[in-house]
């Protein structure tokens, strides 16, 4: 269930159609393969023993960690996620199968709304399709179409555990998209805003920036709970970060973020990562760079594998959402 | 789709080509305590004659005297021992590598190497020294981990590459510290120090895990090829803390008992030699201090004679 999860008429049609070898998709899949080779093995499992050290123990931890090791697991999940989704994708693109995408620059998004259309497409898209439409969908009153959302939400928060944290997890995200949900279906077609996340822009507005920053935030707090070992544990970590996000580990608890130098290392790994990402946003994935010549296209994919295998480390961890 | 196969494979050809080159500047350096693993293999093909091959971990190279083997033996003792977390599969792969007729295998194998089914860093050291010994490994289970033997020999090899890599070959875990036979005497007259061990080997289970079938088939198709070629072998407990001891004895229990089911009358060890006080180990569950060390190869050297007159006696009677 780690997606995508594909549907039968666009799957099975391309089973029973003859394929012919695409040169040009065959190289594309292995630049999305290698992508996600980085992804998981340079940056998902990197952070892994970082958030695992700081939320094994949140109690002996400063607000500022906690914050720092939430954010880190927003990326782990995302990176051990869609690395998967990559590779997936990438693989059956060498055997001329197209599968859906599944992640589309998530945490570029806007709005919470926006957000879900562009994490876990498949799933998504799925209990839209399955559990949102059947119950009445947006062609409900207001009200019952916001309860229709949250009931949506509240089920697959159900589908990811037996565990109360995540369904509190569901809840939040669907209680996140009520300003959207209240708001009237538009009644025109109007002109689709832009495909690319966070706007067509390099440079983008300040209005589009704390858009993404508030977005992100608000995500992080549904991961707290998706984290957590309980909903109790997780609203003692959100406490402490609202009390002090900023604060550093006192003398007390100033050896228990083992490696400093790790967390500093892998603190910039995820700033350059968010950066090539939003350079190539316009892409499904960032390593679509074919108009560049190909030495130097060979040169950029020869230095990411060797970074991915200097960066892997001694013993990988399974897929996170293998446990679903 | 013969242009994409072409530049693909000349892609992975190039690939090759730098993990050559890493792997070569790895190699020029190996780990100063690990690289012993290459000393004692030379010996171990120097020495004519019979040999008494010593197959285990780091407990036969903290309490081991080889020179009383070499006066009291008819053997020429090799330690082949340097660290239990080669894992099983290395182990006996790279003993089996130099087993030849006449030689006596004394098999004195860490308890957790049975439970143990993870590659580590030390098994990628002993593949950088020893890459050969692959060929004879458990395949899917490295294929599994060839990501983390590929990053081992990037790191290793681009610090050496860069100068970086100046890890002394000093101290008592270095090559310096063993003699001709492969046993550490660095440590000999050390006291012990064992009150400051921190990490001990973790707790062993009643039942073993999944991995523990599989580390006794190895074990089993070991002794059957040591046989196939005219060795001998026999096996001994490695010894443990008291304290250490108790917290596993079912485990150890389970290992020993399959071991005596596997090699009969060939286990020369008993489960008394196992626990000693913990002033009598070094640095960590399984290092003996000098002294001790010296008592743990009396009592082989006298089962090893009192084995061989039994079993002349039971070769000459058929």
């Amino acid at each position: 269930m780690a997606g995508p999860i594909e549907r039968a008429p666009h799957l099975l049609g391309q089973f029973q159609r003859p394929r012919t070898f695409d040169a040009t998709a065959a190289a594309d899949g292995c630049r999305q393969i290698l992508w996600g080779l980085f992804k998981k093995l340079a940056i998902a499992d990197r952070l892994s023993p970082l958030v695992d050290g700081i939320y094994a123990d949140p109690a002996s931890h400063s607000g500022g960690q906690l914050a720092l090791a939430t954010v880190f697991f927003a990326f782990q999940i995302y990176c051990d996620f869609s690395a998967y989704s990559d590779i997936a994708i990438g693989t059956a693109r060498l055997l001329g199968i197209d599968l859906m995408r599944n992640f589309a620059y998530p945490y570029f998004s806007q709005s919470v709304g926006e957000f879900w259309r562009r994490w876990h497409i498949s799933l998504s898209t799925w209990f839209r399709d399955y559990l949102y439409v059947p119950l009445g969908g947006s062609r409900v009153p207001p009200l019952r179409r916001w309860l229709n959302v949250v009931t949506t939400f509240t089920v697959s928060g159900f589908w990811h555990g037996a565990a109360w944290q995540y369904v509190v997890w569901g809840l939040i995200n669907g209680v996140a998209l009520t300003p959207q949900t209240l708001r009237p279906p538009p009644a025109t077609t109007k002109a689709r805003p832009s495909h690319v996340p966070g706007g067509e822009r390099l440079l983008p507005s300040p209005v589009v920036v704390l858009k993404i920053a508030g977005t992100f935030t608000l995500i992080c707090i549904t991961w707290v709970f998706f984290r957590s070992a309980s909903i109790e544990t997780a609203f003692e970590i959100l406490r402490k970060i609202a009390a002090a996000p900023f604060a550093r580990a006192d003398a007390a608890n100033a050896a228990t973020w083992a490696d400093r130098t790790e967390a500093v290392r892998m603190s910039l790994v995820v700033l350059g990562f968010v950066a090539v990402e939003w350079c190539q946003r316009r892409h499904p994935h960032p390593l679509t760079i074919v108009r560049l010549p190909r030495p130097l296209r060979w040169v950029t994919y020869t230095a990411l594998l060797w970074l991915t295998f200097n960066f892997a480390t001694e013993q990988t961890s399974a897929f996170i959402y293998f446990q679903f | 789709m013969k242009s994409f196969v072409t530049r693909l494979a000349l892609f992975l050809a190039l690939q090759a080509a730098i993990f050559l080159v890493l792997f070569v500047s790895a190699q020029k350096a190996p780990d100063p305590y690990i690289g012993t693993l290459i000393d004692k293999h030379a010996r171990a093909a120097a020495v004519k004659g019979p040999r008494l091959l010593l197959v285990g971990g780091s407990n036969l190279v903290f309490g081991t005297w080889s020179e009383d083997f070499a006066r009291q033996l008819p053997y020429q003792p090799v330690n082949l021992g340097v660290h239990a977390g080669f894992g099983l599969d290395f182990i006996l792969q790279d003993a089996l590598a130099e087993v030849r007729q006449g030689d006596l295998v004394a098999l004195v194998l860490e308890y957790s190497l049975f439970d143990d089914d993870e590659t580590t860093k030390e098994l990628w050291e002993a593949l950088i020294c020893r890459p050969e010994v692959a060929l004879h490994m458990d395949k899917p289970r490295l294929f599994d981990s060839g990501f983390q033997f590929i990053g081992h020999v990037t790191r290793r090899g681009r610090r050496e590459l860069l100068g970086e890599y100046g890890r002394p070959d000093e101290g008592i875990y270095s090559r310096g510290s063993f003699n001709e036979f492969g046993d550490n005497v660095a440590h000999r007259l050390l006291p012990t120090n064992y009150k400051s061990v921190r990490n001990h080997f973790d707790p062993m289970s009643a039942n073993g895990p999944p991995g523990f079938k599989r580390n006794l088939e190895l074990l089993e198709d070991f002794v059957a090829r040591c046989e196939a070629r005219g060795a001998d072998v026999v096996a001994f407990f490695p010894t443990l803390p008291e304290s250490i001891y108790r917290r596993d004895c079912a485990g150890i229990t389970r290992v020993t008992a399959a071991l005596r089911r596997i090699l009969g009358a060939r286990v020369l060890g008993r489960d008394e030699d196992i626990p000693l006080p913990e002033d009598q180990f070094f640095d960590s569950d399984y290092h003996l201090i000098g002294t001790a060390g010296r008592r743990r190869t009396q009592m082989m050297i006298d089962r090893i004679t009192a084995f061989e007159r039994t079993h002349e006696g039971a070769k000459v009677g058929r």
